[in-house]
C-alpha cells in the first residue's frame, strides 16, 4: 500500500468463557448490530476498526477466540503480539467471573506485559445478574485491572470500553517511545511508572 | 236282451253298409276325442273320421265339457260346448254345439291348467287372470287329451306370436310337437279300446278306463237322444257277447243287481243326480268288468229305447227284478224255515230222550247232565263274550289307524295343492314373461329404427368432425410447444445473460466502491473533491438498497435459501462484502446455469448405478458430487458400510436413556452451542425448529458414546450437517461416530486437540511444496494460515464453502476421509492463488481470508484442482507427516505444561514475598 490508512495498528484479543457475549461485543464494536444467534467461534475470528482518538488514527484488530477450554491449546498462538486483551464474563453466570483468574493466568504464561480489561457483560438484564458490580470492582482492583459493565445486545458502554483499552494500548505505546527515547539520549535511569519490569511489548 | 241288441243294430244311421264291427272301431277312433262322439250330426262324425290326429296336422279342438257353475254353493256341473278359436286362442263355450253365440270365453294364452290328483276323475282346471274354472271331461283320457291340446295350443300360439323372439329357441317346439304327436299316438291307439271283444275290453278298462266310461257318459246326455241311440246301439253290439258270457255270473251276482235296481229308481230325475250316478258308475270300474259291462249296457238299454219296446224291456227288467227279488225272500224263507225244522227236530230228539228214561232217577240225572251243560254253555257264552269285546278293541284300533293314515293322506294332499299353486303362480309368471318381451319388440319399429339410423348418421358425422378437430389441434399443440421451447430458450440465455451482466456489473460497482473508499482516504484531496467522493458513495449505497430489494424478485431465479436451506446472500456485517456476497451469489448463479447441461448425465450415471460398492468408479463419481435425490441415500449406504462393526440395533436409545438418567458435563457446552449452529440455515436458525431438539440428543448421546471427545465444539456442525441430508438422528450419531473414528486421526477432537494442532503443521509442510509461490508469499507477510485453516479441518470446512460446494466435499470425504479436506484446502488456495498473491498487507490478508471461501463459485474447477492438479498425493506421506509433527506438537505441549506450572510456581512465590500486602485477599474473595 502506498500510504497507510491509519497511525497505529494494534491488536486486541477477546477472551472469556464460552457464550459470555465475547463475539456479540465484537460484532457491536466492528459493525454496531447485535444478532441473537450468532455463530461459535472455533479457533479465531477478526474483524478490524479505526478510532480516532486525540486526533491519531487507531486501527483496530481485534481478536474473537473460542471459549472453550479445549481450545486454549492453541490459542496461545493467538496471544503474540498482543497489545491488548480484553477478560470477558457474564454477569448473569457467576462461573464465568470465576473463571477470570483463570484467564488472567493465561495471559500471564503467553505475554509478559499486555493490556488488560475485565468486561461483564449482558448486564442488560438486571433480574438475572449474579455477579454484583461491587464484587467485580474489588476483584479488578486487586488485579489492577479496569472494569466495564457492558451490554452488547443495548449498546451499553461497548463503544467506551474499546475506547479505554485503545486509549490504555495508546499510552502503553507512547510511553514505551518516549523512555526508549529518554534511554537513547540519556543514559538515565528514569522510574518505571506501573510495570516493573518489561519484557516484551509490540 | 238279445233282440234289442238286434233291434239297434238296424238303428245305425247312414252306415247301413258298414259293418258294425268296423263302424265302432271308427267310432272308437275319433272318440279319443271324447267329445267329438257326442257330436250332434252325422257331418261332425265323418269330421271325425277325417281327424285323426297322424292324418291332419291341424284339428279343431272342440267338444263337450262339464263346466262348474262357482256360484252355488254345492258344485253343479253343467254340460257346455267347448271350442278353441285359433286366431284369439280363446276357448269358446257355448250352450249347446249348434250355439252361435258363445256363453263365454276362455283365453288361454294367458291361462294355466291345473289338475288336482284329489279331485274327482277328469276335473280340470284352467286358470285365467280374470277368472278360474272348473272342467270336467268324462274321463281321465279325456281330461288329457284336452289339457295337452290346450297347452300346445297355447305353446303355438305364443309361439306364433313371439316369433322373431323365439326363433332363437326353436328347439324347443319341434321337441314339444313330437311329445305331441307321441300323445297323439297314445290317443290314436284309445278305440281298440272299444272292440267289443271282452277281453280287449277287460285289459282295457283295467289300464285305460276311458272308452266305456265315455260312452255310458254319452248315453247319459238326454239332450241329443238321436246319437244316444247310436251310440247305445253301438255298446249293446259291443257287449252283447259279453253278456251273454256273463249270463251265468248273473244270479250269483244278486247284489249287484240290486244296486243296479236302486240306481234306476234314481236315475231321470234330474241331470246333476245322473251326473252324481255317473261318478259312482265311475268308482264302480274296479268290480269285475264282465258285469259292469253288463249292467252299463242295460241301463243304457232300459232308458233309451223308444216307445213300446223300451216300455216293454222296462216292464221285463223290472219283471226280473221283482222275480229276483221274490226269489231272493223265498230263499230266506226257506232257509229259516230249515233252521226251526232243525231246532224242533233237536228238542223232539231231546224230550224222547226224556220220555224213554222212566225213572225219577235218571230223568234227574238227565235234569242234572242239561244243567251242566247250560253251564258250560254259558261259560263259552262268557269266553265267546270276551273274544268279541278283544276284536271289537282291534276294531276300534284299526280304526284308529285308518283315522291316521286318512289325515296323513290329507296333509299330503295339502302339500300337493301347495305346489301345485306354485306351479301356477310359475306359470303365470312365465306367461307374463313371455308377455313383456312381445310387447318389447313390437315397440322397436320401423320408425325407431329409422331415426336411430339418422342418429348413427349425426353421429358419424360428429366424429368426422371431431377427427379434424382433433388433428387441427394436435398439430397447434406441436406448434405452440415448439414456439414455447424455442422462447423458452432464448429466455434462459437471456436469463444467463442477465446474470453475467448483473455480476459483471456488481464487480464494477465494487470496484468503483473500492475506488471510492480509496479516494476519501487520500489524505492531499482538496475539499471540494472530499465532498463530491462522499455524495458518490452514499448514492452508491443507495444504489446498493435498490438493488437489493428489485434485483432478486425481478430477474435473480435465486431464491434466499438453496435445496438444504442455506442463505443463498449471507448477511454480511460489512457493507463493502455484502457487495462482493452478491457478486458471488450472481456467480453461482451463472456456473448454476452453465452446468445444467454437465448434471443432467452425472445424474444419470447415478441412476444407472444401483446396488452401491465399494469401486472406483464410485470414488470418482462421488468425487463430482452427488445429485441431490441421490444424496442421503449414498450417506446412509457410506455410514452404515464403514460402521458395520459398531453399530448395534439399540445403541442409540440406550445412550439417549443414559442421558436422561446422568447429565454428561459437556451438555451445558452442547446447550449453549445449540442455538449457535448453522445460523444462515433455516432449518437451524429458528430457536423452535425440531431440528435443535434433534441436535442435542445426537450431541449427548455422542457425548456418551466417545468420553474422550466428550463435546467439542464444532462437532456441532458436523451433526447439523448430517441431520439436514440423513434427517434421522440415529443415522446423524452414527455419522458423527464415523468421523470421529474412521476418518479423522486420534485426538483429532479430544481434550488438547493434539491432532487437529499435527494436520495443521502437516498442511504448511504440503502447501509449501506444492504451492511454494504462495508459501513464500506468506511468510514473507508473516501469516498464519492456521488461524483460518484449523477451522476447516475441524469442521470440514463448514460455514466456509458455499453449500453446494460443502456437499461436494462431504461426499468424497465420508468415503476417502480427511485426505479430501487437505485436497480442497490446497485447491482453494491454488484457485485463488493469483488474488493472494496481489494482497500485500497483512491485515488485508486476514480479512481476505475470513470470506474468501465463500466466493468459490466454480465447483467443478476446484475439483479438478483438488484430485488432479494436486496429484501426487501419497496417503504414506501424509501419514509419515503426521508422525513427525505429532511428535514435535506433543514435545511442545510438555514443554507448554511445564511453563505452566512454572508460571503457577513464580505466581506463588509471587504472592508469597507480597504476602505483607493485600495479595492474599483475592484468594478469600474467589
Amino acid at each position: 500500500m502506498a500510504a497507510k490508512d491509519y497511525d497505529h495498528l494494534f491488536k486486541l484479543l477477546i477472551i472469556g468463557d464460552s457464550g459470555v457475549g465475547k463475539s456479540s461485543l465484537l460484532l457491536r464494536f466492528a459493525d454496531n448490530t447485535f444478532s441473537g444467534s450468532y455463530i461459535t467461534t472455533i479457533g479465531v475470528d477478526f474483524k478490524i476498526r479505526t478510532l480516532v482518538i486525540n486526533g491519531e488514527r487507531v486501527k483496530l484488530q481485534i481478536w474473537d477466540t473460542a471459549g472453550q477450554e479445549r481450545f486454549r491449546t492453541i490459542t496461545s498462538t493467538y496471544y503474540r503480539n498482543t497489545h491488548g486483551v480484553i477478560i470477558v464474563y457474564d454477569v448473569t453466570n457467576a462461573e464465568s467471573f470465576v473463571n477470570v483468574k483463570r484467564w488472567l493466568h493465561e495471559i500471564g504464561q503467553n505475554c509478559d506485559n499486555v493490556c488488560k480489561i475485565l468486561v461483564g457483560n449482558k448486564c442488560e438484564d438486571l433480574s438475572r445478574k449474579q455477579v454484583e458490580t461491587l464484587d467485580a470492582r474489588r476483584f479488578s482492583d486487586q488485579m489492577g485491572v479496569r472494569l466495564f459493565e457492558t451490554s452488547a445486545k443495548e449498546n451499553l458502554n461497548v463503544e467506551e470500553m474499546f475506547n479505554a483499552i485503545t486509549t490504555m494500548v495508546l499510552r502503553t505505546k507512547q510511553e514505551n517511545l518516549a523512555r526508549r527515547q529518554q534511554q537513547n539520549e540519556v543514559v538515565k535511569i528514569n522510574k518505571p511508572k506501573k510495570k516493573p519490569s518489561v519484557k516484551k511489548c509490540c | 236282451m238279445k233282440s234289442a241288441n238286434e233291434d239297434r243294430e238296424g238303428l245305425v244311421p247312414g252306415s247301413s253298409n258298414m259293418l258294425p264291427e268296423e263302424k265302432i272301431k271308427d267310432a272308437g277312433s275319433s272318440s279319443d276325442y271324447v267329445i267329438r262322439d257326442v257330436s250332434p250330426c252325422p257331418e261332425d262324425w265323418e269330421n271325425a273320421d277325417l281327424k285323426p290326429g297322424q292324418e291332419t296336422p291341424k284339428k279343431k279342438l272342440c267338444g263337450y265339457l262339464y263346466k262348474c257353475s262357482p256360484k252355488a254353493s254345492i258344485r253343479t256341473w253343467k254340460s257346455r260346448w267347448f271350442s278353441y278359436d285359433e286366431n284369439k286362442c280363446h276357448l269358446l263355450y257355448y250352450r249347446t254345439a249348434q250355439d252361435i253365440n258363445p256363453l263365454g270365453s276362455i283365453e288361454i294364452s294367458i291361462a294355466s291348467f291345473d289338475l288336482k290328483v284329489g279331485a274327482d276323475e277328469g276335473i280340470f282346471e284352467i286358470r285365467t287372470p280374470i277368472k278360474d274354472f272348473i272342467l270336467k271331461a268324462i274321463n281321465k283320457q279325456a281330461m288329457m287329451y284336452w289339457l295337452q291340446q290346450l297347452q300346445l295350443k297355447r305353446w303355438e300360439f305364443c309361439n306364433n306370436q313371439a316369433k322373431g323372439f323365439v326363433e332363437a329357441v326353436s328347439s324347443f317346439p319341434s321337441i314339444d310337437e313330437a311329445q305331441w304327436s307321441n300323445t297323439e299316438a297314445e290317443h290314436d291307439f284309445l278305440p281298440l279300446v272299444k272292440t267289443p271283444t271282452d277281453d280287449v275290453v277287460g285289459i282295457k278298462a283295467a289300464s285305460l278306463p276311458a272308452p266305456s266310461t265315455s260312452i255310458a257318459l254319452q248315453n247319459i246326455s238326454l239332450k241329443h237322444p238321436w246319437i244316444e241311440i247310436q251310440n247305445t246301439v253301438h255298446n249293446l253290439c259291443g257287449s252283447r257277447q259279453n253278456r251273454r258270457d256273463s249270463s251265468g255270473n248273473f244270479v250269483g251276482n244278486q247284489d249287484n243287481l240290486e244296486n243296479i235296481a236302486d240306481e234306476e229308481h234314481l236315475r231321470g230325475e234330474t241331470e246333476d243326480t245322473v251326473m252324481a250316478e255317473m261318478q259312482k258308475d265311475t268308482k264302480m270300474r274296479l268290480k269285475p268288468p264282465t258285469l259292469r259291462k253288463f249292467k252299463k249296457a242295460n241301463s243304457s238299454f232300459r232308458y233309451f229305447v223308444e216307445g213300446a219296446e223300451q216300455e216293454k224291456i222296462a216292464s221285463l227288467q223290472h219283471q226280473v227284478l221283482i222275480l229276483t227279488e221274490e226269489v231272493k225272500s223265498q230263499k230266506e224263507l226257506v232257509k229259516l224255515l230249515h233252521k226251526a225244522l232243525e231246532a224242533a227236530q233237536q228238542e223232539k230228539r231231546e224230550s224222547c230222550k226224556y220220555l224213554v228214561t222212566a225213572t225219577e232217577e235218571d230223568r234227574l240225572e238227565l235234569l242234572r247232565h242239561k244243567v251242566r251243560q247250560i253251564a258250560e254253555l254259558n261259560k263259552q257264552v262268557q269266553v265267546l263274550e270276551m273274544e268279541k269285546k278283544e276284536l271289537e278293541q282291534e276294531v276300534a284300533l284299526k280304526e284308529e289307524h285308518i283315522k291316521e293314515l286318512r289325515e296323513h293322506v290329507q296333509i299330503l294332499m295339502d302339500k300337493n295343492q301347495a305346489k301345485q299353486q306354485v306351479i301356477l303362480k310359475l306359470t303365470e309368471q312365465l306367461t307374463r314373461e313371455m308377455h313383456d318381451p312381445v310387447t318389447e319388440a313390437d315397440s322397436i319399429t320401423a320408425e325407431t329404427l329409422y331415426k336411430q339410423q339418422e342418429e348413427i348418421e349425426h353421429l358419424k358425422d360428429d366424429l368426422e368432425a371431431y377427427k379434424t378437430q382433433n388433428q387441427f389441434l394436435n398439430s397447434e399443440v406441436h406448434q405452440v410447444t415448439k414456439i414455447w421451447s424455442t422462447v423458452a430458450q432464448r429466455e434462459k440465455t437471456l436469463l444467463m445473460k442477465c446474470a453475467h451482466l448483473q455480476a459483471h456489473n456488481c464487480q464494477i460497482e465494487s470496484k468503483y466502491l473500492m475506488f471510492l473508499r480509496t479516494l476519501q482516504s487520500l489524505p492531499d484531496l482538496a475539499k471540494e473533491h472530499m465532498a463530491l467522493v462522499k455524495g458518490l458513495i452514499e448514492e452508491a449505497l443507495q444504489w446498493d438498497m435498490k438493488e437489493e430489494t428489485v434485483i432478486p424478485i425481478q430477474l435473480s431465479p435465486v431464491n434466499q435459501y438453496d435445496d438444504y436451506g442455506f442463505m443463498t446472500v449471507p448477511e454480511y456485517e460489512a457493507a463493502d462484502w455484502k457487495l462482493l456476497s452478491k457478486i458471488q451469489a450472481l456467480e453461482i448463479k451463472c456456473s448454476n446455469l452453465n452446468k445444467e447441461t454437465t448434471e443432467k448425465s452425472l445424474s444419470e450415471r447415478w441412476n444407472n448405478l444401483g446396488e452401491l460398492t465399494p469401486s472406483s468408479e464410485l470414488k470418482s463419481l462421488l468425487r463430482c458430487g452427488v445429485p441431490m435425490a441421490h444424496r442421503q441415500r449414498v450417506w446412509k449406504w457410506i455410514i452404515s458400510h464403514r460402521v458395520k462393526q459398531m453399530r448395534s440395533a439399540g445403541h442409540y436409545h440406550n445412550l439417549l436413556k443414559k442421558c436422561e438418567v446422568a447429565e454428561h458435563p459437556a451438555s451445558q457446552q452442547i446447550e449453549l452451542d445449540l442455538h449457535r449452529t448453522l445460523p444462515n440455515n433455516r432449518h437451524f436458525m429458528s430457536p423452535t425448529s425440531q431440528f435443535i431438539p434433534k441436535l442435542r440428543r445426537v450431541l449427548l448421546a455422542f457425548s456418551w458414546q466417545n468420553p474422550t471427545i466428550g463435546y467439542c465444539q464444532g462437532l456441532n456442525r458436523l451433526a447439523a450437517i448430517a441431520l439436514l441430508i440423513l434427517e434421522e438422528e440415529e443415522e446423524a450419531f452414527w455419522c458423527l461416530v464415523h468421523i470421529t473414528k474412521n476418518l479423522m486421526p486420534q485426538d483429532y477432537y479430544s481434550n488438547t486437540l493434539i491432532g487437529s494442532q499435527v494436520d495443521q503443521r502437516v498442511f504448511k509442510d504440503i502447501l509449501s511444496e506444492k504451492l511454494p509461490r504462495l508459501t513464500a508469499h506468506l511468510e514473507q507477510l508473516q501469516i498464519d494460515l492456521s488461524l483460518v485453516t484449523f477451522n476447516w479441518f475441524l469442521v470440514v470446512f463448514v460455514d466456509s464453502l458455499v453449500s453446494d460446494l460443502l456437499f461436494r466435499v462431504w461426499d468424497a470425504f465420508l468415503y476417502e476421509g480427511a485426505k479430501v479436506i487437505f485436497r480442497y484446502a490446497l485447491a482453494i488456495f491454488k484457485y485463488n492463488e493469483e488474488a493472494i498473491l496481489k494482497i500485500q498487507d497483512n491485515l488485508e490478508f486476514y480479512q481476505y481470508l475470513r470470506f474468501f471461501t465463500k466466493t468459490i463459485c466454480d465447483g467443478r474447477k476446484l475439483m479438478s484442482i483438488a484430485f488432479s492438479d494436486m496429484n501426487p498425493f501419497p496417503m504414506k506421506l501424509l501419514q509419515n507427516r503426521r508422525g513427525v509433527h505429532r511428535l514435535e506438537v506433543e514435545a511442545e505441549l510438555r514443554e507448554l505444561e511445564q511453563l505452566k506450572a512454572q508460571y503457577v510456581r513464580e505466581q506463588a512465590e509471587h504472592a508469597a514475598s507480597h504476602l505483607d500486602g493485600a495479595a492474599s485477599e483475592d484468594e478469600e474473595e474467589i
